[in-house]
Formats: structure tokens, sequence, C-alpha cells
């Protein structure tokens, strides 16, 4: 499945960088981040199933490589709304990012998985190595902070759609 | 806040095309340095940081002392003002961020390359000079030559002669050192700053960089069993609390002596613990060969207990005092065809085991070899985490296996 580094680079460079960027919450720190997952797929040449398996294993990657980059500062997130601006067109857009940014690292991470990326419960757990309760308190919580209304209920399984928390 | 505006909040989250760019030319950077050069894991990101500083314009990645032999110092400085200005000229010109070759080097030419950079520092210097060419049009018809234009080192398919290989050595010796010199005033400021660095350490009691380095020099010997004659020695401060974010360094120290001793492919990285120079960590570089056999966890069963000798040799001599282990273990990985598990560098695989020995104050000594040929790929210490308990599985998802040490 593996192609060759400028194709990997630029299918998944944006998803790197969102992540990351709402991970660390600035832009040059976001782009060290993504610069470090594409070495360490250099340094690593994992072979992948498919492209979601590709795709899962690189923002594991990225959010271990992230979770590390934020400890080891001990930073917090201060959002640098100057940054946030270049990338929102509208004031309530830039309001929206900067909620889901103030909200603790974990529970960010976890909301922007299951609500950006749309990815299951089991597969965010399977990516963050946590067990899918952690997921599900972490979304429970990150919602409620976000004052977040659910539209249509929770689905646990996006690809079967069922079940509400 | 509705899930609707939520998502569509992050439509507007991209990458900007410049930074896309960025990205890509350094990972594209990386991948031509790491087919260059074999380097084990950690030494790749710093690699990566430098090859990044220098896509950035910036050169404060480079060592600040980087030794130079005498004999090299005096070729440099027989070059007339006019030829350092030109060839960095040359090099600032050149739309590319490093030089790349037609073809690797082979193991033989890697090999016979280390030890003539040796001999070059001990004065063996070329009789000619590689042939450079504007384009590429210009090279056709040579098979030995250097394409200003595109950085590309044109090599024969036949392995190169031990001239070739002194040009090649001297060609870049002369750029580094037009670089230098085009950048003094950078790396004066460079030095300036660890001058400071080092000046704080000894107020509170630390070892000189000075004193670093004799300490590293014993190292060589005491793990490698190797001589420094020869080797370019660079040497310099991290202070982690501005220097990185790299979580490998977990040594428990805010600073440390980074003193490195290279030639080309032959390179010793060592990380001194500034307070009183005991070995925070060794690495170096390494040339394997390729598809060697696949190891079984039997196989390794069999070399555990050799490579478990030589490692409690080496900390024996690490540590004359007698320290107490509580636990010492063995880790590993199998993968899915029930094979030992490696992580391959540019290609090449090496299959790796580390050797644990933990301390009653939670503090770990890490010695990982390649169980193939039982050669130590790197030892580090571990103060301010669990390493044993860091990660059930490694990145491929290949649970780690932990044994302890008359465990089979």
């Amino acid at each position: 499945m593996n192609g060759n580094i400028e194709d990997i680079v630029l299918k998944m460079g944006n998803t790197l960088f969102r992540i990351s960027f709402v991970i660390l919450c600035n832009e040059q720190d976001a782009q060290d981040a993504v610069q470090e997952s594409f070495c360490r797929y250099l340094e690593k040449t994992p072979s992948f199933k498919d492209d979601e398996h590709e795709k899962a294993w690189f923002i594991r990657i990225t959010t271990n490589i992230c979770k590390d980059m934020y400890r080891f500062k001990m930073r917090h997130p201060v959002v640098d709304i100057e940054e946030l601006k270049d990338y929102c067109a509208a004031p309530a857009v830039q309001e929206i990012m900067e909620e889901v940014m103030m909200l603790p690292q974990k529970l960010k991470t976890v909301i922007y998985l299951f609500y950006i990326e749309g990815y299951s419960i089991m597969e965010i757990a399977d990516i963050l190595q946590i067990s899918e309760s952690a997921v599900k308190k972490r979304l429970e919580r990150g919602r409620k902070q976000l004052r977040l209304e659910i539209e249509g209920g929770i689905v646990y399984e996006r690809k079967t759609v069922k079940a509400c928390l | 806040m509705r899930e609707k505006q939520l998502k569509l909040a992050f439509d507007h989250l991209n990458i900007k095309p410049e930074m896309e760019t960025e990205i890509l030319e350094y990972v594209e950077q990386m991948e031509k340095f790491q087919k260059k050069r074999t380097l084990p894991h950690y030494w790749q990101r710093i690699a990566a940081i430098f090859m990044g500083a220098l896509l950035v314009g910036s050169l404060l990645s480079i060592p600040v002392k980087a030794f130079v032999h005498a004999f090299v110092q005096e070729r440099m400085e027989q070059l007339s003002k006019e030829e350092v200005s030109a060839i960095a000229t040359t090099i600032q010109e050149q739309a590319i961020s490093a030089d790349s070759m037609i073809r690797e080097y082979t193991l033989e030419e890697n090999t016979r390359m280390t030890e003539l950079a040796k001999a070059y520092n001990q004065g063996m210097f070329p009789t000619g000079a590689i042939t450079e060419v504007a384009t590429k049009s210009e090279a056709e018809g040579l098979e030995f030559c250097y394409i200003t234009q595109t950085g590309e080192f044109y090599l024969p398919s036949r392995s190169l002669t031990d001239e070739e290989l002194l040009e090649i050595i001297d060609f870049n010796i002369k750029r580094d050192y037009a670089l230098n010199c085009a950048n003094e005033e950078l790396l004066e400021e460079r030095q300036g700053l660890n001058n400071q660095r080092e000046q704080e350490i000894t107020k509170q009691g630390g070892i000189t960089e000075e004193e670093s380095v004799d300490k590293t020099t014993q190292y060589m010997e005491m793990i490698y069993g190797k001589s420094t004659t020869g080797y370019e020695l660079n040497h310099y401060v991290t202070d982690l609390e501005v220097d990185s974010i790299d979580p490998y360094f977990s040594f428990g120290v805010s600073s440390f002596y980074n003193v490195n001793f290279s030639v080309i492919h032959d390179n010793y990285y060592f990380s001194i613990d500034s307070t009183d120079g005991s070995l925070l960590q060794a690495d170096h570089s390494y040339v394997k060969g390729q598809n060697l056999d696949p190891l079984t966890q039997e196989d390794l069963f069999d070399t555990v207990n050799t490579l478990y000798q030589s490692g409690k040799e080496l900390i024996e001599k690490l540590h004359p005092e007698n320290v107490e282990y509580s636990d010492i273990y063995y880790k590993y990985c199998l993968d899915e065809n029930g094979y030992v598990y490696g992580n391959s560098v540019a290609g090449i695989a090496v299959k790796n085991m580390e050797l644990i020995f933990t301390q009653e104050n939670g503090c770990e000594e890490i010695l990982t070899y390649d169980v193939r040929d039982g050669e130590l790929l790197e030892y580090k210490i571990v103060r301010d985490k669990t390493f044993i308990e860091e990660k059930s599985e490694n990145e491929l998802g290949y649970p780690y296996i932990i044994k302890k040490i008359d465990e089979k």
C-alpha cells in the first residue's frame, strides 16, 4: 500500500496538520509534529493493509508526538487568536474552533476524531490505545463543555449507525 | 453549538500551501539523507532537525565547536578568499537543500571511505579534484563529476577508486569550510550562547565542556574499544528547556553535553551529564547487510545470556562503584510470522532486543542490541519515566514481550 513520500505527504498532510493544530494550538508546533510523523514513517517503513490502516497509523503516531510535545514543554492550551484568524473566514467559525481548542488535550483529541474525522468509538480506542469506556467518557465530557447539541443522537459505530450514550 | 457547525468550522482549518511545500521539502530531504546515511533512529531525528534548520536558512543547529585537524586546517587556509567566496556563492545559489548521488555507495565503498576520511584528517589528500559542471547536459560522457545545478554526484557504475573517494571528501570539506566562513557571524553568536551555557553549568558545580570530551574519549574506548584518533570532534551543550522538544531525552537532567566523533559513515554520538560527566546515552551509526535470515524466538533465547554477560560487563565498567539492580529484563517484539521484529532504518533491518537494568530508585539503563550479531546499538539511561511500562506495543501494533533475564 505504501506510495512514494510525496504522495503520502499530500494525502495525509492536511489531516495530520489539523489534528496537530487542534492539540497543540500553535501553527509552528503543528508543522513540527507533522514533519516528525513523516520522519517516523521514513524511519519505520511500516506496511499497511489499506488506506484506512495507513491513516489510522499516521493519526496514532501524530497524536503521540503531539502528546509528547505537549507534555514535554508542559504547554497549556493558549490559543493564538491571530493564527486562528488566518484559518477562519467568519468570527463565528473562529469562536467554535477556539472553544474546541480550549478543551483539555484529552477531550479535544477524542472530540476531533469522532466529529471531524468520523471515527467510531472502537476505532478511536484503538488509535489512542485507551479503552472504549474512556473514549465515551471523554466524548461526554467534551460535549458537555462545548454544550454540543447532538443531531440525531450519538452514533457508536459510524458505519452501522446505532445506539446512544 | 451544533454538530454540523462544528464540522463546518473545521473545514476551514486547512494546511497552508507554503507550509505543505515546506513539509514536503523537509521530508524529501530526510528521505535523501536517510538513503545516504544509515543512522540509528534518534540520530535521524537530530539529523532531521539539522536538515530542517538548513531548509529555513538557519545554521543554528550546526555544532559550535568542530575540531578541524591541523593538516586539514592548513589545507583550507591555503584556499584563496576568492575560491572560498566562489564556493559559498555556488552553494547559496543552488536551488536544492542538499546534494544527492545517482547511486548509493556500496558497503565496500562506505567502509573504504570511512578509512580514507580518517587518513584525510591525517594529511592524505587527493591529487586532483572532482570535475564540476553546471548542467546535466555538460555531464554527458563524464562518469565522475558534480553537477552544480542539481547538486548531483555522478558516480561510475564501477567501484570508486581511493582517489575519487578522497576527491569527494575534499569537495565536501571545502564546502563546509566555505559555508562556515560565510556564516562566521552566526557561528560566533552560537558559540557565544554555548559558552554562556557552559559557564552556567560550571557555576553550578558542573563539569566543563573540555572535561566532557575527555570523559567521552574514555567512554569511546570502554564501549566501542576505539581510539578517537582521526575522527572529527564536535561538541556543544543542549539545554533541554530551550533546545529540544524530543521526548526521547528522558535523562532527568536540564542540560547535557553532546560529544560526537565522526568520520564520514562512522559516527559516534554521546550525551554526557553536565553535572558529573556520567554517560547518559551512547549511539553510533551502522551499516549492515540486507536480506538476512529472519530470527526466531528460540534463536533469541540462545543469545540472550551472551548479550546479558556482555551488557553486565559494560555496566560494571560504567559503574565501578557497584550499583545494585533490583531487576534485569529483556524486551523484544515478535511480528505476525513469529519472528523477532526489528525496526528498519533506510531499508536496513536490525533485530532489536533491549536489556533493561532497573535500579531500586526507578532509574533504568537500557542497552539495545542487534540480536543477530550482538552489536550494541545504543546505551541510554532513563530517569524520569518508567521505560519498561512505557508502552505495551510498538508502533506497528506488535506487543512487547518483557521477561526477566533468567526467564525464557
